[in-house]
């Protein structure tokens, strides 16, 4: 256990490194610069890169805690006998919604909620909320029967035992659920600025209106690495929060 | 509640010299499309251990689960310690009984240490307490702490994984423990070993102990008293001899089949049959302590009609006859 | 005890929680009945200007009061019944929204637009919701009227004023065009990258050498679409601007044989040098078969660059590449499942019986795992369909065209005109196949 903390500096280390990358605008201008000489501007010059970089991350972060939030209430009261009457229709709904393109569901929330990042946040986390519910019901649902039977003749009253027994055992499924939502949800922001929302896919769309590869590439370069990273910080996240497990 | 049950048995005074711990009254259970229970009238003392026995789907599993309230009765009532199981508090109830399962169901979040301590973490003792209790009920049954504590279910054996099932049922110090099938899983070399172990335990902590199991020869072995169930009822409810000696009903006889003989002798203790040493000293010998169905198994490995006795520095002091044995045998039939 | 004795119910903790009403068929009543409190319709003056929120209720008419009385009905109703109710439902609500349009658009000059407002989306929802209860209960047949009911508005022309419809008819040509387009760079995508990833899934079985194509697969997933078309345009830019077809085609065909001599001596080069073949292959290939398919035609043009043979910075060969190598996950992880997941017993039998290595394959192995291949077949076809919309972006067309120009013009109709559909064909063909999965399962005896 306490190595497995110890990994986690190195991710600390790498999104450090990370921002601090992003925040070198001078050094990004002269890659850019001399990958397209034919650009006036190779650099988008409307906003930093850091500043949109933590845009985008905190659409991401602000989406996904609302898909915690209201995700894994949802998956754990479907999967209680109070709410299991509602279970199939979740179950079906989940399976529908994940079959609507993103970028349709971003474009969808236009009419409804408007132009802005607001919109595209209750958007992305619409979409997002889907593989959470789905990882949720199943992670609830495939608990190992004689642990469960095991925790009540011992006595944990069905709270304590949905607490102490259920949601740890449950958290892998849970966690990959979450690093699902959270990947999809990083990259569907990146169409975020059609719709108003800002973030790293600024410079991509702006670039290819105006055919700037140079914009296009600082966009799409920065995306793909906070993509990347997020993801290997989550299945970090996942190994260190569940030791228990070979 | 475990105040009570605490009491010596010798302060209650019944007929029987005994105090009863649990009590069947009648048990009911019905489900839409048959009866797993059909009428469980039972008594068990405190400070004995009862088997469940019989075959599958004879409903021991569930008359064991209503004790602690996992299954309810459709009718009847299950007294534990006098008290009407249902009007106690479900999760109370529950923490107040030792909880052994053939699957174990060790939590695998958490620790060998962790696991052990469930109970009394639930029971809200103290961490210095709880912790020490542990360990010292790990060392109980045979796992070291210092090696084990810290490990996670997934790196135990069976054998391991069980004994930390028993060490967190004993833990928080329960009257009586329920344990369902807790050797089944285990290879029979290990089975074995375990069995010997609780009942060296047992010998010590004298728990009202309700055991279910399939396994004859198991039952025989631990028991104070067997309860033989089939489809839903009691079929005889005696001590291992005399459910050997005198079967009650032909399902009786039927499920102890041929290897009475056998389980007879295994209950029979050495000491009656022992005659002086003759002229010549039996070529091979066994423990004093032995029960009667050693002797018979060294008979018929070595063959010949005599084997010597030993007494515990290796020497030999005495002999049993094959005759003597085979007539212990077939006593009271 | 007397054996006729009712034993008072227990309430104990295995026991399911028993509502009186249907809690699911409530809970559509209660979106509908909610909805009918929202605006349905947003009129403008013309299809980009903002305009004014609309109710139900305050134009003089009845019909909300019926369909309020039918939502009670649907909340205290089950099965067959229900689903004949929710029928009636659509009807109304239908009617409703067509008439309030005609209501709010009569005396209003011809750019006016009723757009759709959260009330009538609410409403859908609720009879998702409702024909969900009627279905649980009642079967197939309780989902009879609502196909009854659609047609019947269509045909009524229900729906003619409203936003979407007219953006509609006056894009028809245009969006006809691209609908193909869409579906052209969706299936040729899906058809390459099961060409592509089928092998690969293969190779991914076999041993040590091939391990890294499974984490190369989701690591082309991670990057979010967009940034791989960003990636990928100049690269292709650079291509197809310095590369003439028949250098491509003399690299190509050279490069082959010389894969072929490396293998034996040096098999890391020879795989570099195949997997940039494969790459400059799959390019080739992608853009003439979207011509073969797609609205475009087909264009080779020797001595000339590949500009000239339709492969571009922007367009169709970025995105094709891009949507191709996408759907390459689920396709190979499946395949890598579905072999993987061939029971040792069946292989077994087949060697015993003296099957080679190749019958075996091709008896045993492949349609053993062919139900799980064409799950992955499913999952590439609904997220190509999906992400084809953003392909747009780098004026490959398709649906995504609409998108686009309605977002930019600020015409959400238009939007709609574009996402509706999308969603449309993305439920249909994970419909379609989801069921060719379940009826090759049935006649495979596997359910």
């Amino acid at each position: 256990m306490q190595s497995a903390w110890g990994k986690l500096w190195l991710v600390g280390l790498l999104w450090a490194g990370l921002f601090g990358l992003f925040a070198q605008q001078a050094l990004w201008g002269h890659i850019l610069s001399a990958l397209f000489p034919s650009a006036q501007t190779p650099l988008f010059d409307r906003e930093t890169l850091l500043s949109l970089s933590l845009q985008h991350l905190g659409i991401t972060v602000a989406a996904g805690l609302l898909v915690i939030l209201i995700g894994l209430p949802l998956a754990i009261f479907a999967t209680r006998p109070l709410g299991a009457a509602f279970r199939p229709l979740l179950e079906s709904s989940v399976a529908i919604g994940q079959t609507f393109p993103p970028v349709a569901v971003l474009v969808l929330a236009l009419p409804i909620f408007g132009f802005g990042s607001t919109g595209a946040v209750l958007a992305l986390f619409l979409y997002g909320l889907l593989p959470v519910v789905r990882g949720g019901l199943e992670a609830f649902s495939a608990l190992p029967a004689d642990v469960l039977e095991a925790a009540s003749g011992m006595g944990y009253s069905p709270t304590q035992r949905l607490w102490r027994v259920e949601f740890p055992l449950a958290l892998p499924v849970l966690l990959a659920g979450i690093r699902a939502s959270l990947v999809l949800i990083l990259a569907t922001a990146t169409v975020a600025p059609l719709v108003g929302g800002g973030g790293l896919g600024t410079p991509i769309v702006a670039g290819l209106a105006v055919s700037n590869l140079g914009f296009v590439t600082e966009g799409a370069v920065s995306v793909a690495l906070l993509a990347l990273l997020t993801d290997w910080t989550l299945t970090r996240l996942e190994a260190v929060l569940t030791p228990w497990r070979s | 509640m475990t105040g009570r049950l605490e009491q010596a048995p010798s302060e209650v005074a019944e007929p029987g010299g005994q105090f009863t711990a649990i009590r069947f009254e009648n048990v009911v259970k019905r489900y839409t499309d048959f009866e797993a229970l059909r009428g469980v009238n039972l008594e068990v003392s405190r400070g004995q251990l009862v088997t469940l026995l019989g075959p599958s789907g004879c409903g021991k599993t569930t008359l064991l689960r209503t004790v602690n309230r996992l299954i309810e009765p459709s009718q009847g009532t299950v007294y534990l310690n006098g008290q009407d199981v249902e009007k106690l508090d479900q999760v109370g109830l529950r923490r107040g009984i030792g909880y052994v399962i053939q699957s174990i169901g060790l939590f695998p979040h958490m620790t060998v240490l962790e696991n052990t301590l469930v109970v009394p973490r639930l029971l809200g003792w103290d961490r210095a307490k709880r912790g020490a209790r542990a360990r010292e009920m790990l060392a109980l049954v045979g796992l070291e702490p210092a090696t084990y504590a810290s490990r996670y279910p997934r790196e135990l054996s069976g054998g391991q994984a069980q004994r930390v099932g028993l060490a967190r049922a004993l833990c928080a110090d329960p009257p009586v423990l329920l344990m369902d099938e807790p050797f089944g899983a285990v290879d029979p070399p290990t089975r074995e070993r375990l069995q010997d172990e609780f009942l060296r335990l047992q010998g010590e902590l004298k728990k009202t102990v309700l055991f279910v199991t399939h396994d004859l020869e198991e039952a025989v072995k631990i028991s104070d008293r067997i309860c033989l169930m089939n489809i839903g009822q009691v079929e005889q409810y005696d001590t291992p001899a005399e459910l050997l000696g005198r079967p009650k009903t032909e399902f009786v006889r039927s499920f102890l089949g041929p290897s009475r003989t056998l389980l007879r002798l295994s209950r029979v203790p050495l000491d009656g049959l022992v005659e002086p040493l003759g002229v010549r000293v039996p070529p091979f010998s066994v423990a004093q302590t032995a029960m009667a169905r050693d002797a018979f198994s060294s008979l018929l490995a070595h063959g010949g009609r005599v084997v010597g006795v030993r007494d515990e520095r290796g020497k030999v002091v005495g002999m049993v006859r094959l005759e003597s044995l085979l007539q212990a045998a077939s006593e009271d039939e | 005890m007397a054996p006729t004795l009712n034993p008072p119910p227990r309430q104990g903790e295995g026991h399911r929680f028993r509502w009186r009403l249907q809690p699911i068929a409530l809970l559509a009543a209660g979106l509908g009945l909610v909805a009918l409190l929202l605006p349905w319709l947003e009129v403008k003056s013309s299809r980009i200007a903002g305009g004014t929120f609309q109710g139900v209720w305050g134009w003089g008419s009845v019909w909300p009061l019926g369909l309020a009385l039918l939502w009670l009905l649907v909340a205290i109703t089950k099965g067959r019944l229900q689903g004949l109710l929710l029928g009636f439902s659509v009807l109304a609500w239908g009617l409703l929204a067509g008439q309030e349009a005609a209501h709010f658009l009569q005396g209003q000059s011809e750019s006016a637009r009723a757009s759709l407002a959260v009330g009538f989306w609410l409403s859908l929802l609720a009879f998702y919701v409702g024909f969900f209860a009627a279905y649980r209960q009642g079967g197939l047949v309780s989902l009879v009227s609502l196909p009854v009911a659609l047609a019947v508005l269509i045909v009524l022309g229900a729906f003619n004023q409203l936003g979407p419809i007219m953006e509609l008819a006056s894009w028809r040509d245009q969006f006809v065009a691209e609908l193909w387009r869409h579906l052209a760079l969706a299936l040729t995508a899906v058809i390459l990258s099961v060409v592509v990833g089928l092998p690969l899934g293969v190779l991914a079985t076999r041993g040590a050498a091939f391990a890294w194509i499974l984490p190369v697969t989701g690591f082309l997933q991670t990057i979010p679409s967009l940034a791989l078309f960003g990636l990928l345009l100049p690269v292709l830019a650079t291509l197809s601007q310095g590369v003439r077809l028949e250098v491509a085609l003399a690299v190509l065909g050279v490069g082959l044989l010389a894969t072929r001599l490396l293998w034996a001596a040096q098999g890391g080069l020879a795989l570099l040098v195949a997997l940039s073949l494969g790459l400059l292959a799959l390019i080739l290939g992608g853009v003439w078969l979207y011509g073969l398919l797609g609205p475009d035609g087909l264009h080779i043009a020797l001595n000339a660059p590949l500009s000239e043979s339709g492969v571009r910075g922007i367009g169709a060969a970025p995105a094709l590449l891009a949507l191709t190598l996408y759907a390459l996950l689920p396709v190979v992880l499946n395949v890598y499942t579905g072999l993987r997941g061939v029971p040792e017993a069946a292989k077994d039998a087949g060697r015993g019986m003296g099957m080679s290595p190749r019958q075996l394959f091709w008896r045993v192995e492949f349609p053993l795992a062919l139900p799980l291949i064409l799950e992955g077949l499913r999952g590439a076809a609904s997220l190509t369909i999906g992400i084809t919309t953003v392909a747009a972006l780098i004026g490959a067309g398709g649906l995504g065209f609409f998108v686009l120009r309605g977002v930019e013009s600020g015409a959400n109709d238009m939007v709609l005109l574009g996402a509706i559909p999308v969603i449309g064909l993305a439920l249909v063909v994970d419909t379609g196949l989801r069921l060719a999965g379940l009826g090759l399962r049935r006649r495979l005896g596997i359910v």
